[in-house]
């Protein structure tokens, strides 16, 4: 759909109506006909998800910008050997410093998936990046502090949530490296992307912004549907039993995809739930969600994403249930 | 997808994002305090628009494998990215209201604050309650400190299906995604209000209601006013 018509358009200029011009005239068309369109989609349901939806997008927005203006400086300032001597040189090593680095990145998950493929660009071995996608979203300080704002009197909750996301990001970087060779193999091939130190500064942000987009708003309209769709009391029915509950939680922190400054007062509202169920979808969400799910399926690839997203969910849920037996 | 269609993509958003956060749409969808980071998104998104708009054609570029220049393919995904803005023009999707919080009454409302409930100011008139607020103090120390006190609870209004209405709010955290509604039912006032209009309601507890108790949070109602609906309907 996007090879075909650019050509023709620049052979015969003005006869033919370019890609450009099309879809400058469709939204053209839906802006001015918003007066007669609105009444015939004045639903309740749609409503609804329309807002969620939006709500999610316009709130990633910021976020989706500021990591892809960070990963282009990455790709078009940081040479390989400056990002070498902060990086150790054993991944063995970086996995866990890549954990520890997540504290400084204040932001959603939505900015850290550029920026974890522009790292795999300047050579930084992948399962270091991957740790660091982990980790960024979820031991970041102002998670920390949303938790402990939505948890009030359970200072444990946030030692809880801050350590099982670490040992969730580090793990799964350890694991990668032990069992993922060729995955990361393809990784590292698919993440070379030669062109990437060619580009310039604006070059990279524009390309990375319309590579992450896209996945971003299909995440967005997955999440949303379920927000609306599938009724809170649904998760409540299976409050009592200890394990189908944590089940039930981690399924839901996927599905739901929150942003994990929010999710924990959307945690603490579990009020049925043990809090080691609690704590899984603490830990579940900011790791991975349908959101991301998709942006890393546009990023690094549908096989990819497919061993990967079942890898890390599991890992967090046996993360969080052992810091919630020792400590909760 | 061309060049200029990329372009056209980036412009739409960024025209989008800076028309919301320059009025008060944004407010529909996220908390007060991302305004300045989403005008400031959007100017960077117009802005790329731009440069993307000027930079040389591919053609000038010199050209490694003699096709389309790179940075050129984008994702058929990309495409998606169009969807908020023209859903944004075409439905606007209002605040999330009596629809949303009839859906998740039944839902468990997070613990009352851990801080000493403080008593409410002393006043000759009714005191200005919010909804929540007054649903945890009624849930505290049996309601010590709103019973027998007048006071007033504005939101807007939602009903059940057994033909009760409610005074109603909705707070976000972050975005309208994570909403939660508090809602108190409005007793002794038949002439229930539009569904999703605003009313101030002046009145007392009715003594033993509660979240989570036999009988849902509820006030007595002395009178109902029609209000404005806020700027920013959340909490």
């Amino acid at each position: 759909m996007s090879t075909k018509t650019p050509v023709r358009a620049a052979q015969k200029p003005g006869f033919r109506l370019g890609q450009t011009e099309v879809v400058a005239i469709v939204l053209l068309v839906i802006l001015l006909s918003q007066r007669w369109l609105l009444p015939l989609l004045d639903h309740d349901l749609f409503n609804t998800w329309g807002t969620i939806f939006v709500a999610i997008v316009v709130q990633s927005a910021p976020f989706l910008l500021g990591g892809v203006l960070l990963s282009a400086v990455i790709s078009t300032f940081l040479s390989e050997k400056a990002l070498s001597k902060i990086v150790p040189k054993s991944p063995v090593l970086g996995v866990p410093v890549a954990g520890l680095a997540g504290i400084g990145l204040p932001g959603c998950e939505c900015a850290a998936v550029p920026v974890t493929n522009s790292l795999i660009r300047r050579g930084v071995a992948p399962a270091v990046a991957l740790t660091f996608l982990l980790a960024a979203p979820a031991v970041n300080p102002a998670v920390l502090v949303s938790t402990a704002v939505a948890f009030p009197g359970q200072p444990m909750m946030v030692l809880a949530r801050f350590l099982a996301s670490l040992i969730t990001a580090v793990a799964v970087g350890w694991i990668m490296m032990a069992r993922g060779k060729l995955l990361l193999e393809r990784l590292t091939n698919l993440g070379r992307d030669v062109h990437a130190h060619e580009r310039s500064f604006l070059g990279n942000v524009s390309h990375d912004f319309l590579h992450a987009s896209g996945f971003l708003v299909l995440g967005a309209m997955l999440a949303a549907a379920v927000n609306t769709f599938v009724p809170r009391s649904v998760v409540n029915t299976v409050a009592g039993q200890a394990v189908l509950g944590i089940a039930t939680l981690a399924l839901f922190a996927f599905v739901v995809a929150l942003c994990s400054e929010s999710d924990a007062f959307v945690a603490a509202s579990f009020t049925a739930f043990s809090d080691t169920a609690k704590l899984v979808f603490l830990v579940v969400g900011p790791a991975m969600d349908i959101k991301l799910a998709s942006m890393e399926a546009g990023q690094f690839g549908i096989g990819f994403a497919l061993r990967f997203v079942p890898l890390v969910i599991i890992t967090a849920v046996a993360s969080a249930v052992g810091i919630g037996w020792w400590l909760l | 997808m061309t060049r200029t269609t990329q372009a056209l993509v980036v412009g739409f958003l960024g025209a989008v994002l800076l028309r919301l956060s320059l009025g008060d749409g944004y407010l529909r969808y996220v908390t007060d305090w991302m305004k300045w980071p989403l005008v400031a998104t959007g100017v960077v998104l117009l802005g790329l628009t731009v440069w993307m708009l000027l930079r040389p054609a591919p053609g000038d570029i010199e050209d490694h494998d003699g096709h389309d220049g790179h940075g050129h393919k984008v994702p058929a995904m990309t495409w998606l990215a169009l969807l908020p803005g023209v859903i944004v023009f075409v439905a606007s999707p209002p605040s999330l209201g009596a629809y949303l919080a009839e859906r998740r009454a039944g839902d468990p409302v997070a613990a009352a604050p851990d801080a000493e409930i403080l008593p409410l100011p002393a006043s000759d008139g009714p005191v200005d309650v919010e909804v929540a607020e007054f649903m945890w103090r009624a849930g505290v120390e049996d309601g010590a400190t709103i019973k027998d006190r007048d006071v007033r609870l504005t939101g807007f209004v939602s009903t059940d299906e057994n033909g009760n209405w409610y005074v109603t709010r909705i707070a976000i955290a972050c975005c309208a995604a994570d909403a939660s509604a508090s809602r108190v039912r409005v007793e002794d006032y038949d002439d229930a209000p539009e569904r999703d209009s605003w009313v101030a309601v002046t009145g007392r507890w009715v003594e033993g209601t509660a979240p989570g108790g036999k009988s849902e949070t509820a006030i007595e109602a002395s009178s109902v006013e029609p209000r404005e609906a806020p700027a920013n309907t959340y909490q």
